[in-house]
C-alpha cells in the first residue's frame, strides 16, 4: 500500500463519519459533544438512527444526564462483560483463524502501522489500548483520507473486519442510553458502507 | 436501520467532519509526522508479522507469574511485550521458565483489564461504576484517611494485600500512616511450615533451601514443586538433575498422585494428615538401627537424643501403617536409606503435611529427621539460605547492605503495656481480649497491635514475625473486634478465595462494617467488585520491584523487576499510587516519598552494589559467584568485628544482652539464629502459647517437642465420610490465573478426583455429578463446637487411580464469576448471535476461541468451591487447615 493523498468529496464526508464515532465512543458523553449531536444536519441522522433519541437531545443537558451517560459508558465500556470495545476482547472470544496470538493481533498490526506511517496521535488516543475501537476508526479514517479508499477498504479488512461489525451489533442491542445505542447502528452501517 | 441510506451516513460525516474528529485545541487526533514521500506500508504483511529479533528489545526482569519468581527475559516489539524467556543469569533458575511465566503477557494484555479508576455509583456490589480521574480517586481516599491521622485513630486503615513483592515499600506506606494493620495472607498459605522452621532455626530461616544438586535422596512429605511451590521450579530443575544424572532417588508420600509424586522414584499414597506418623515412624528406626548422628545431634540439638528415643519407642512402622497406609516394610526401608544416604539427604515438606491439625508437629517431626541424620547446612542435606533483604542479617555477611532509600518512617508503637502504650485503642477491645493481653509475657504484649495484626488467641502467628491470621480478618471485623474505617485490598483475592468466602463477601459488602473499600487491582476481580473505588494498578512487566529470595545455589543474589513497557491505559503502579497518596495526605508523610520516579527509588536503594547502575538493569541480576556457599553456616567462627564488645556468658556469646555466637570446642561460632543459638528441637514456646490462650496442654499443639496426634476430624470417619482435599495445577497460580487466555484453555475446570474403587463402592461412574457437602471442623479452633454442614457445590467427578481412596481432590482456581469473559468461561457475554453470523460469513473456519464454554457445548469453566471450606485456623500458628475437611458425596440424579 503505498500512502497518497487521494481525497473526494464521498472518502471526506466518509472519513469524517468514521472519526465522529470515533469521538463518541472515545470517551464518555461532553457539552462539547453534546453540541455536536445537537446540530440539526447531525440531528436529522441520529433520530433517524435510533428514535429515542429525540428527548435526550431536546432536554437540557443536566448534571444528572451527564452522571448517567458516564455511568452507562463504564458499563458498555470499561468493566467487563458488556460491549468492550477492543479487538482483543473480541477476538479472544472468536478469532480469526490466522493470528498466532489474538490478543496480540490487532494491536499489534494498528502499532505497526503508527510507527510505519510515523503517525502522531492525540493525547486522548494515546491513553487508549492500541486495538481501541476509537483509534482503529480514527486511522482508518485518515487512511481514507490521506491514503483513499483501497487501503481505508484494506485496512478494515485486516483490522476492523472480525470484530467491529459484531462489537457494533452488539452496542445498538445492549446499549441503555440513545445516544450509544445510535452509535452501535450508525456503526454497523458505516462499515458496510466503505466508500 | 434500512432507512439509513448511504446518503444519510455521508451527510452526516460531512456534518459532523467540522468538529468531531479534532480535539478542542483544533488539533486532529491522528496526524502524520512524515514530510514528503510516504514509505510503502503493506498491512497484510503487518498482520502476519512474527517477532524480529533483529528489532525486538530484550530486557531482563523477574516473573511474577507465582509466587518462585524466576529471572527473565522479555522481548518487546512495536511497544507490546512479544515474548517471555529465561534468564540464564539468574542463579536460582538458571534461565528455567514454565508457563506461567508467559501468563504475564497473558494479563498484562488481558483484554478485560481496568486501565481507568472507578468510582461506584449504585450500591457497594451492584456493579455500577462511573470513570473517574486519577486526582478525584486519589483526594477522596486522602480526605478519608486524613481525618483517621488527624483525629488519632490510623489504626482504622486497615490495607490488606494478597501478593505483595515490593520488599516493604506497603509497609513504608503504612508506617508513615501509623497504622499496624499491613495485613496478609500467609496463613492461608504457609505459616503452618514456617513456624516450625522458624523455632529450630531462627527468625531467619523460615524457609529451607535443600542442596538438591547434590542430594542423594529426598524424602517428600506432601510437597509438590513441580506444580505449585514457593521456589518450585528452582527445586525440581535441580532435583530432576541429581536424579535423572546422578541416581538421586525421591521418595514421595501424598494423598494423590501428583506431578511432583509422577516424577519421584517411589509414591505412597497416605492418609491425609498422617505424614508426621510416618516420620515419627522414621525417626524410630533410625534410632532403632543406631543410623542417627550423635556427635551432630550432641552437638546441636537442644534435646537429650535418649529422651528422644524414648518419646518415639511406640512409634514403630507398624504402628504408623495403621495410621498412614503405608507399608511398615518400605517406611523401615525409606528411613534406613534415607538415613546412611545422610548428610546428602534430605527432607522436603509444605502445605500436604503441614495444612492440618497436627501439621505444625508433622512438620516437626519431619524437621527432626534432618537433625537426627546430621545433614543440616551440609552439601547435598537439609541446607539453610538467607532469603530476606540484604541488611547485614545471619548469612549475609560480607554482601553489601541494600536497603530502602532514606528515610524512613517508624514502626507503629504497640498497643501493649509497653513503650508506647496505646490505651485508646487498646481500651477500644473487648474486655475478654484485653484481660488475655494483659497476662501475656512481656514480649507479646509489647508487640501487640490488636486482633486483626496480631490475633491474642494465635500468639505464634505474630510470635516469629508478622504472619497473622489473615483468614480471620472477615470474621472478626464483623464481631466487632476492630473498627475499619478505610479499607484498602492490593492484589487479594479474598471474596473468591479464602475459606468462607462468601463471609468475605458479606463483610466486604456491609457499609456499616466496612465504611469504604479501595481496592488496587489489574482487574476487575470478585474483590474489586466489592470496592467504592478501584484504582488500576500496572502489571509486573509494567513496574519496579526489589527481589531477592533464598537461592537453592546457596549463594545470596539480588534481582530487579524493571518494567518493559509503560502501564497501559492509566494504570499506575503501587508505588506511585502510595506515592501519590502520601503527598496528598500529608501531615508527614510526604517526606517518606520524596523521589520522582520509581527507578530513582530502586536505584538509591542498589547504590551499593559493586556494579553500575545501567550494568544491573541489563543484567537484570546480580551475585558473587566468587562467594563460597552457604554450607554449615553455624559453624563459621565470628570474625574480629563480631567479637568485638562480646562477652561469654553460659557458653554463650553475647553482645548488648543478646546471644550473636555461642562457644564450640573453645572457639565462638556463630551457632543458629535461634535465641540460644542451637537447633531447637524442644521449644517450650508452644506449651507457653498454649496457656496464654486457654489450649489444653494435653492438645497436641501445645506440646514443646514434637508429637503425634490424630487430626481431630478424622477421628472414627465413617465409612461414607472422606477427607476433601484441594490442590493446585501447574498452569494455575491461586485464583489469579483463572483468566489467563492459554492458561485456561489448558486447565479451566476441576472436577472431584476420587479412586475408581472408591467411586464403584459410591455406584458413580466417571463424569457423573455429584454434590459434595462439606463439614464444620472439630478440635480447639475457631468457633469450636459447632456442628454440621459447612456448605455445599456440585460438581462432576473424575476416577484417577493412585488417589488415596479416603481422598476427594478438587483444585481451586476456577469458577470465576468475575475477571472477564475468560475467567467466567463466557462464549457469549459479548457476542450475540447476530453477530457471529456475520463473523462467521467471513470466515468459514471460525472458532471460538472459549471452547470449553457450556454455552459453546463445553464442560465450563469449573466450580467456585471455596465457599464451603470453613474457616479452620490451626491453634496458635493460625494457618489455615485446608485439607481436613470431611465431606461426604452424594449422587445427583
Amino acid at each position: 500500500m503505498s500512502v497518497a493523498s487521494k481525497r473526494s468529496p464521498d472518502s471526506a464526508a466518509h472519513a469524517g463519519l468514521l472519526r465522529f464515532l470515533s469521538r463518541v465512543l472515545l470517551r464518555e458523553l461532553d457539552e462539547d459533544l453534546v453540541r455536536v449531536l445537537r446540530q440539526s444536519e447531525v440531528r436529522e441522522i441520529l433520530v433517524k438512527a435510533e428514535p429515542t433519541i429525540t428527548r435526550f437531545l431536546e432536554s437540557e443537558w443536566s448534571p444528572a444526564d451527564r452522571e448517567e451517560a458516564a455511568v452507562e459508558y463504564c458499563r458498555l465500556f470499561i468493566v467487563p462483560g458488556t460491549c468492550l470495545p477492543v479487538a482483543s476482547a473480541w477476538l479472544a472470544r472468536t478469532g480469526d483463524g490466522k493470528a498466532a496470538a489474538p490478543d496480540n493481533a490487532v494491536a499489534g498490526v494498528i502499532g505497526k502501522l503508527i510507527e510505519s506511517l510515523e503517525l502522531s496521535l492525540s493525547a486522548d488516543l494515546k491513553r487508549l489500548p492500541p486495538d481501541h475501537i476509537s483509534v482503529a476508526l480514527e486511522i482508518a479514517a485518515w487512511l481514507e483520507l490521506e491514503a483513499g479508499a483501497a487501503d481505508a477498504r484494506e485496512f478494515q479488512s485486516a483490522v476492523l473486519r472480525f470484530w467491529a461489525a459484531p462489537f457494533a451489533l452488539r452496542l445498538s442491542q445492549v446499549a441503555e442510553h440513545p445516544v450509544y445505542r445510535a452509535a452501535g447502528r450508525l456503526l454497523s452501517e458505516a462499515l458496510n458502507c466503505q466508500n | 436501520m434500512s432507512d439509513i441510506s448511504r446518503r444519510d451516513l455521508l451527510k452526516l460525516g460531512a456534518a459532523a467532519a467540522a468538529v468531531a474528529g479534532v480535539g478542542v485545541s483544533g488539533i486532529p487526533m491522528v496526524r502524520s509526522l512524515l514530510s514528503g514521500k510516504r514509505p510503502k506500508v503493506d498491512i497484510a504483511k503487518l498482520v502476519a508479522g512474527k517477532i524480529d529479533y533483529t528489532k525486538a528489545k530484550a530486557t531482563p526482569t523477574i516473573c511474577f507469574g507465582c509466587t518462585t519468581h524466576c529471572g527473565v527475559i522479555g522481548w518487546v516489539q512495536d511497544g507490546r511485550v512479544r515474548r517471555i524467556e529465561g534468564n540464564p543469569l539468574d542463579p536460582n533458575s538458571k534461565g528455567a521458565i514454565c508457563s506461567k511465566a508467559q501468563g504475564m503477557i497473558s494479563y498484562t494484555y488481558y483484554p478485560e483489564r481496568l486501565l481507568y479508576p472507578l468510582r461506584r455509583v449504585g450500591k457497594r456490589g451492584e456493579g455500577k461504576w462511573k470513570r473517574i480521574s486519577w486526582d478525584e480517586a486519589l483526594d477522596e481516599i486522602a480526605s478519608k484517611m486524613r481525618v483517621l491521622r488527624d483525629e488519632g485513630r490510623p489504626e482504622e486503615f486497615v490495607f490488606h494485600y494478597g501478593r505483595d513483592k515490593t520488599k516493604g515499600y506497603t509497609k513504608r506506606f503504612t508506617n508513615a500512616f501509623g497504622t499496624p494493620h499491613r495485613l496478609n495472607r500467609r496463613s492461608i498459605c504457609s505459616s503452618n511450615r514456617r513456624a516450625p522452621l522458624m523455632s529450630f532455626y531462627g527468625r531467619e530461616f523460615e524457609w529451607e533451601t535443600q542442596d538438591f544438586e547434590n542430594t542423594k535422596y529426598i524424602v517428600n512429605f506432601g510437597g509438590n514443586p513441580m506444580e505449585a511451590y514457593q521456589g518450585g521450579l528452582y527445586m525440581m530443575h535441580r532435583i530432576q538433575h541429581a536424579r535423572v544424572d546422578k541416581g538421586a532417588r525421591m521418595v514421595t508420600f501424598e494423598v494423590r498422585p501428583s506431578a511432583t509424586a509422577s516424577v519421584s522414584d517411589e509414591y505412597h499414597p497416605v492418609m491425609p494428615g498422617t505424614d508426621g506418623a510416618v516420620a515419627f515412624a522414621m525417626i524410630h528406626t533410625i534410632l532403632k538401627e543406631g543410623l542417627e548422628n550423635q556427635e551432630f545431634w550432641n552437638r546441636w540439638a537442644n534435646y537429650p537424643l535418649e529422651k528422644l528415643r524414648e518419646g518415639v519407642s511406640e512409634y514403630t512402622p507398624e504402628w504408623a501403617q495403621q495410621i498412614s497406609g503405608v507399608p511398615a516394610k518400605d517406611i523401615r526401608r525409606i528411613a534406613i536409606e534415607f538415613a546412611k544416604a545422610s548428610p546428602a539427604c534430605c527432607t522436603m515438606s509444605n502445605r500436604g503435611s503441614a495444612k492440618h491439625y497436627n501439621g505444625v508437629q508433622s512438620d516437626r517431626a519431619i524437621r527432626t529427621l534432618d537433625v537426627l541424620v546430621g545433614n543440616v547446612g551440609k552439601p547435598g542435606g537439609y541446607c539453610l539460605s538467607s532469603l530476606r533483604g540484604w541488611a547485614g542479617r545471619y548469612g549475609q555477611e560480607g554482601l553489601p547492605k541494600l536497603s530502602q532509600p532514606e528515610p524512613k518512617p517508624s514502626d507503629p508503637k504497640p498497643w501493649g503495656l509497653g513503650e508506647g502504650f496505646n490505651e485508646i485503642a487498646f481500651k477500644k477491645l473487648p474486655a475478654d481480649v484485653q484481660e488475655r493481653v494483659l497476662g501475656f509475657p512481656d514480649k507479646w504484649r509489647n508487640s501487640y497491635f490488636g486482633e486483626l495484626a496480631t490475633p491474642s488467641e494465635y500468639p505464634l502467628a505474630w510470635h516469629w514475625y508478622q504472619m497473622r491470621v489473615g483468614q480471620l480478618v472477615y470474621p472478626y471485623i464483623k464481631e466487632g473486634r476492630q473498627n475499619v474505617s478505610v479499607y484498602m485490598s492490593f492484589t487479594l483475592g479474598a471474596s473468591y478465595g479464602f475459606p468462607e468466602a462468601n463471609l468475605a463477601r458479606e463483610v466486604l459488602a456491609d457499609e456499616s462494617l466496612i465504611p469504604f473499600h479501595v481496592a488496587v487491582d489489574i482487574g476487575y476481580s470478585e474483590q474489586s467488585a466489592l470496592a467504592d473505588i478501584i484504582l488500576p494498578e500496572a502489571t509486573s512487566l509494567e513496574r519496579w520491584d526489589h527481589h531477592s529470595t533464598n537461592n537453592y545455589g546457596l549463594i545470596p543474589y539480588t534481582g530487579l523487576r524493571q518494567p518493559l513497557v509503560k502501564p497501559a491505559g492509566e494504570s499506575r503502579s503501587i508505588q506511585i499510587i502510595l506515592r501519590d497518596l502520601a503527598r496528598r495526605i500529608g501531615g508527614g508523610m510526604e517526606e517518606y516519598f520524596a523521589f520522582e520516579s520509581e527507578e530513582e527509588f530502586y536505584k538509591e536503594w542498589y547504590k551499593n552494589l559493586p556494579i553500575e547502575w545501567e550494568e544491573f538493569k541489563r543484567r537484570g541480576i546480580w551475585y558473587d559467584a566468587t562467594r563460597e556457599k552457604d554450607y554449615e553456616l553455624y559453624e563459621r567462627p565470628l570474625s574480629p568485628a563480631e567479637l568485638a564488645g562480646t562477652t561469654v556468658e553460659g557458653g554463650m556469646v553475647k553482645k548488648d544482652g543478646k546471644a550473636v555466637g555461642i562457644m564450640k570446642d573453645g572457639k565462638a561460632v556463630r551457632g543458629f539464629p535461634t535465641p540460644n543459638r542451637v537447633i531447637n528441637v524442644y521449644d517450650d514456646i508452644f506449651p507457653l502459647a498454649a496457656k496464654h490462650t486457654g489450649l489444653p496442654l494435653d492438645d497436641i499443639n501445645a506440646s514443646p517437642i514434637a508429637k503425634w496426634g490424630p487430626v481431630p476430624e478424622h477421628v472414627d470417619l465413617g465409612e461414607d465420610d472422606f477427607i476433601f482435599t484441594t490442590f493446585k495445577w501447574n498452569v494455575h497460580t491461586q485464583g489469579r490465573s483463572g483468566h489467563w487466555k492459554y492458561h485456561a484453555e489448558i486447565v479451566h475446570t476441576n472436577p472431584v478426583f476420587m479412586h475408581p474403587d472408591t467411586g464403584a463402592r459410591l455406584g458413580l461412574q466417571e463424569g457423573d455429578r455429584v454434590k459434595v457437602s462439606v463439614f464444620r471442623p472439630k478440635g480447639h479452633t475457631y468457633r469450636a463446637g459447632e456442628e454440621g454442614v459447612m456448605g455445599s457445590f456440585e460438581n462432576h467427578i473424575r476416577f484417577l487411580k493412585g488417589m488415596h481412596p479416603k481422598v476427594m481432590a478438587c483444585s481451586h482456581h476456577v469458577g470465576h464469576w468475575e475477571h472477564g469473559a475468560v475467567g467466567r468461561a463466557e462464549k457469549t457475554a459479548s457476542l450475540p448471535a447476530a453477530a457471529r453470523s456475520d463473523a462467521a460469513a467471513t470466515d468459514k473456519d471460525l472458532p471460538d476461541r472459549i471452547w470449553w464454554s457450556k454455552r459453546n457445548g463445553g464442560i465450563g469453566g469449573g466450580v467456585h468451591i471455596n465457599d464451603a471450606l470453613p474457616i479452620n485456623p490451626c491453634p496458635l500458628v493460625g494457618g489455615q487447615n485446608w485439607y481436613d475437611n470431611v465431606c461426604r458425596i452424594e449422587k445427583i440424579a
